[in-house]
């Protein structure tokens, strides 16, 4: 009993302490911290979280937080702006001064769409600087378990969240299905959405591949595609919309050689723009110092063993992308989105 | 496991010994931290959850359980006696609890409100335990049009709020509307009064909005009640816990059917204690015979129906997370996230070989909720004297914490801002004598309303809607009979000519309903809503000028230089300027500065705490807030011609 009291008391301090521990650290061991940091040690790093505390996002940040502490040797606070879908959270950090050390998580998804509806969101994307991202992390069709994805020429009712129209054609894999879409669009969220699948309101809705792994938890819902180019690498008996042997490729392959690779090419796209990193963005405007520092601790960062640890067992699937690599996705992800469009507009001109 | 077995290991759990140290400390933690608005909730929950990703699951079903049940009741506690809601949720609580402790019953009120939330709660999880398996089915048929029905139940209750013109009313509620309008349009994403800001795109927040309204309005107010140097209150002489305990055992309909509608309403993923209580609030209103005390001046089953409903929707709130795995509030999403992490699945297994864990989760939450209620009742007597406090002495960290808690709601400035101009709107809507309640009340419904509108109306169109749902049924005649009812009957509180206009009103208002979902039936424009508010409350307004025979009626009035208020007026109305020039610790130091000034000299000792509060103020946003504001702009600008030579 004493001994059950004892490790009882205990786990509350060890947890009041793990607490304490994502508050901003007072000193770094210096032996670990990138000489890249050295002129900024000490000195605040925040984290930028364009949502509210508790989701995915804010869960990676405050487990990757840590490890920039160790390798930058700067105090990382972790900030949620949640306002407008995030957007005044990209803003704030892409408007930030030369020498503000202000880092933004956001998914490069938003981003790029963003940036193509609308010359602000364009001019958020320019300013922003692509670190590197902490996890990759796919979209998936969902649907309830006896839902099968009609023939070509079938219809399918598509719920969503707030989106705006132009958002919906750019992310919605119908073109390339062949299907007919009705959207019903104005869910609060995605467990909403979830609710009303299992509801019949809808047939399918798209989320990202670890929430999907929540919605389908309890049995009433399963995963329907994965919208990706080739099998999903966690799951891969799963369908897949393109490349050889997917969903597309198969319903595209009685149909003359021009549609049909048209098709497969936007089947292609689609993929790719249905792929999101989580990534770590810095201000284009940050001075070299910071821009240099902050580069090298992120690269660092996200291979830190601890951060990975962190991720995993709070349920994330941490993917590391270096700094390089993720400003390449994100180039070829805008020239997809206008190639996209592009097919849109010439398939369907109103 | 059987459904017994589940519930003796989730009271094993709770009550051994070590382990009920856990919901302890859980309740202990969500009470210190739910005092005041956007500080504690999630982001401690948030903390909290990567900190206990090795316990043992029952262990974290335990916390997670009680800090749960521990947040409700003390937001109430600085709703009631300070005007300032810890929590969305307490909001409700402005519009008689704190009355009720300006009229000197703050022990009353506060214990009418534990004792509420006792018995709320007990009800909630009973009827949990009794349901849960049969609730899965219920729990997933209940969608928009269900909801919708919901939403204008709550809003026929306006019509039996006390108002000494209806007219009034009328308009206020459709002010109410079109204030929860602003945002974006929810068919198509479509920016909708928000002027060019992104920070508005989301709409007004609604705990800012209330804030405001009830918070920063009182403090503006206090200048003309209360002289600074008097006690801030005087308790009455039949103020005591006892009586507000009693009251509840007084009204033992009004808490059961309250409890019903908390527990039904936290069972629907999305609909979120504020609604509960406000639902609950309304039909207090509509089924409670005349007081003492109006509604809205201080009744005390203003009090007794949100709190017991607001605690029974802890309970029913569980459902849709355990047995569909659909959080429906923030606190559910990291609930789930919690339950995931140790591999406790939603769904089938939580109800089935899970129990033992369901009911844990279900027992700690319980046995939160009343440990709050028995610490709250025992504390009174402390918190009860916080409001004899010379205002003087309190006005400083009110005033900072209001303004801080507007902060951290969403981490925007805007909020602050908002807060500050519906403190400015709220009294001079006041002294108008433009009654508030209908606005609150449509402006927490009117979002929920149109949202729900505007999902049953696409679903009509892609054929998803099936009219013979009962549900949805049930509540439309639930709706038309209380709406009818009230209609019929004459309130002792109205007067015959009151009762004669009431008919005229109620047609308008039908007819006006009537107008919105008519165009809204397929294809709905997405204007249409705010429209037909537009028109509606553009009827309202001409019906209030016509009626009045002194159009000074009216109109509100801001008195001439006699008047105390206008100072604190002035400087509210200012004070975002301030802000965005000086920055928030300068400006709460001259605010401050201000409201001890105010055409007196200033001591020494008032200086101080002038300096003190932009220090606090200043200490706080630095080193703990993790808030990302902007900067001064006055100092931006002045920093960048000094130290760029001239040329920034």
């Amino acid at each position: 009993m004493t001994n059950l009291l004892e490790n009882t008391v205990s786990r509350i301090l060890a947890a009041l302490a793990m607490s304490a521990a994502f508050a901003p650290a007072c000193m770094a061991e210096t032996s670990a911290v990138l000489s890249e940091c050295a002129p900024l040690a000490g000195q605040g790093l925040k984290l930028v979280v364009p949502y509210k505390a508790g989701g995915g996002y804010d869960s990676y940040a405050r487990s990757l937080a840590p490890a920039i502490e160790t390798v930058s040797g700067m105090s990382v606070t972790v900030v949620n702006m949640a306002s407008a879908g995030g957007r005044v959270a990209e803003e704030r950090v892409a408007s930030a001064e030369a020498d503000e050390a202000l880092m933004l998580m956001q998914s490069n998804l938003n981003l790029l769409v963003s940036s193509v509806i609308d010359a602000d969101g364009m001019a958020t994307l320019t300013r922003l600087h692509p670190l590197g991202a902490v996890s990759i992390e796919p979209n998936v069709l969902i649907a309830r378990n006896d839902y099968v994805l009609p023939d070509p020429g079938g219809s399918v009712i598509f719920l969503t969240s707030k989106m705006t129209d132009e958002e919906l054609r750019l992310l919605l894999p119908a073109a390339a299905l062949r299907v007919s879409t009705s959207v019903v669009s104005g869910y609060a969220g995605s467990s909403e959405i979830a609710a009303a699948i299992q509801r019949g309101d809808g047939d399918i809705s798209r989320a990202p591949y670890t929430t999907s792994q929540r919605l389908i938890a309890s049995g009433e819902l399963s995963i329907e595609m994965a919208l990706t180019n080739g099998p999903l690498e966690d799951a891969p008996d799963l369908p897949y919309l393109a490349g050889e042997g997917s969903v597309v490729w198969t319903r595209t392959e009685a149909l003359p050689p021009e549609e049909r690779d048209a098709l497969r090419r936007y089947a292609e796209l689609t993929a790719g723009v249905s792929t999101g990193y989580n990534g770590l963005f810095i201000a284009k405007a940050a001075n070299d110092t910071i821009r240099l520092c902050l580069s090298a601790a992120v690269d660092d960062a996200i291979q830190d063993a601890g951060f990975q640890e962190r991720a995993r067992v709070a349920k994330l699937e941490p993917r590391p992308t270096s700094g390089a690599a993720f400003r390449d996705a994100l180039d070829q992800g805008l020239a997809q989105l206008e190639e996209m469009k592009a097919y849109l507009q010439a398939t369907f001109p109103e | 496991m059987t459904y017994l077995m589940g519930i003796a290991e989730g009271l094993g759990n709770v009550f051994s010994f070590p382990g009920i140290l856990i919901p302890v400390a859980g309740t202990a933690i969500a009470m210190a931290t739910s005092f005041l608005p956007g500080i504690g909730g999630a982001s401690i929950a948030a903390l909290l959850m990567l900190a206990t990703l090795h316990w043992p699951a029952e262990d974290v079903l335990l916390l997670f359980g009680a800090l749960t049940g521990g947040a409700t009741f003390m937001g109430s506690v600085t709703a009631i006696l300070f005007s300032i809601p810890g929590n969305a949720s307490s909001s409700v609580l402005l519009l008689d609890g704190h009355p009720m402790a300006r009229n000197g019953l703050p022990r009353t009120a506060l214990a009418a409100a534990a004792t509420a939330s006792a018995v709320g709660s007990v009800f909630g999880v009973l009827v949990l335990c009794l349901l849960l398996p049969v609730l899965k089915p219920m729990v997933a048929q209940f969608g928009p049009l269900e909801n919708l029905m919901l939403g204008l139940w709550g809003l026929t209750t306006l019509i039996a709020v006390p108002t000494s013109s209806r007219s009034k009313a009328l308009a206020m509620a459709v002010l109410g509307l079109l204030l929860s309008m602003v945002g974006h349009d929810p068919s198509s994403g479509q920016p909708r009064w928000s002027f060019g800001s992104l920070s508005l795109y989301d709409g007004l927040d609604m705990v800012a909005v209330l804030i405001g309204f009830f918070t920063f309005s009182e403090i503006i107010s206090w200048r003309q009640r209360h002289a600074l140097t008097l006690n801030a209150r005087v308790d009455a002489p039949d103020d005591r816990i006892a009586a507000g305990m009693v009251a509840v055992s007084r009204h033992p309909g009004l808490t059961l059917r309250s409890s019903v509608l908390g527990t039904i309403v936290g069972i629907l993923p999305g609909v979120g204690g504020t609604v509960a209580g406000f639902i609950a609030y309304g039909q207090a209103l509509q089924t409670s015979k005349a007081g003492p005390v109006p509604f809205g001046q201080g009744d005390i089953r203003g009090v007794i129906a949100p709190e017991a409903a607001v605690d029974a929707k802890d309970g029913g709130s569980l459902v849709p997370t355990i047995a569909l795995g659909l959080p429906g509030s923030e606190s559910g999403v990291i609930l789930l996230t919690v339950l995931l992490a140790h591999g406790v699945a939603p769904g089938q297994w939580m109800l089935t070989e899970g129990l033992g864990l369901t009911f844990t989760l279900i027992f700690a939450l319980l046995f939160s909720n009343i440990l709050t209620s028995v610490i709250g009742l025992l504390a009174i007597p402390l918190f009860a004297r916080l409001t004899n406090l010379r205002i003087d002495a309190i006005a400083a960290p009110l005033l900072l914490a209001s303004f801080l808690s507007a902060l951290h709601l969403n981490g925007m400035m805007s909020d602050l801002y908002t807060a500050i101009l519906f403190g400015v709107v709220g009294y001079l809507l006041r002294r108008g004598g433009w009654p508030i309640v209908p606005l609150i009340i449509s402006f927490v419904l009117g979002g929920f309303i149109e949202d729900n509108l505007n999902l049953a109306t696409q679903l009509a169109e892609a054929d998803r809607l099936d009219p013979a749902r009962p549900a949805a049924w049930v509540i439309a005649a639930l709706a038309l009979a209380s709406f009818v009812w009230m209609l019929t009957t004459k309130r002792p509180d109205q007067g015959r000519s009151s009762a004669r206009k009431t008919g005229p009103m109620a047609a308008f208002a039908l007819a006006a309903l009537a107008a919105v979902l008519w165009w809204t039936v397929p294809p709905a424009p997405p204007s249409a809503f705010p429209l037909a508010a537009w028109v509606s409350g553009l009827a309202a307004v001409i019906l209030v000028l016509i009626g009045c025979r002194d159009l000074r009626e009216a109109s509100v009035r801001v008195q001439g230089t006699g008047d105390p208020n206008r100072d604190t007026l002035l400087m509210f109305a200012a004070l975002p300027v301030v802000i965005w020039a000086f920055g928030l610790p300068l400006a709460m130091g001259l605010f401050v500065l201000g409201w001890f000034q105010s055409g007196r000299a200033l001591r020494l000792s008032q200086i101080g705490v002038a300096v003190a509060a932009a220090a606090v103020t200043h200490l706080y946003l630095d080193q703990f807030a993790g808030l990302l504001l902007p900067e001064p702009a006055l100092f931006s600008t002045v920093g960048r011609h000094f130290f760029s030579g001239g040329q920034g």
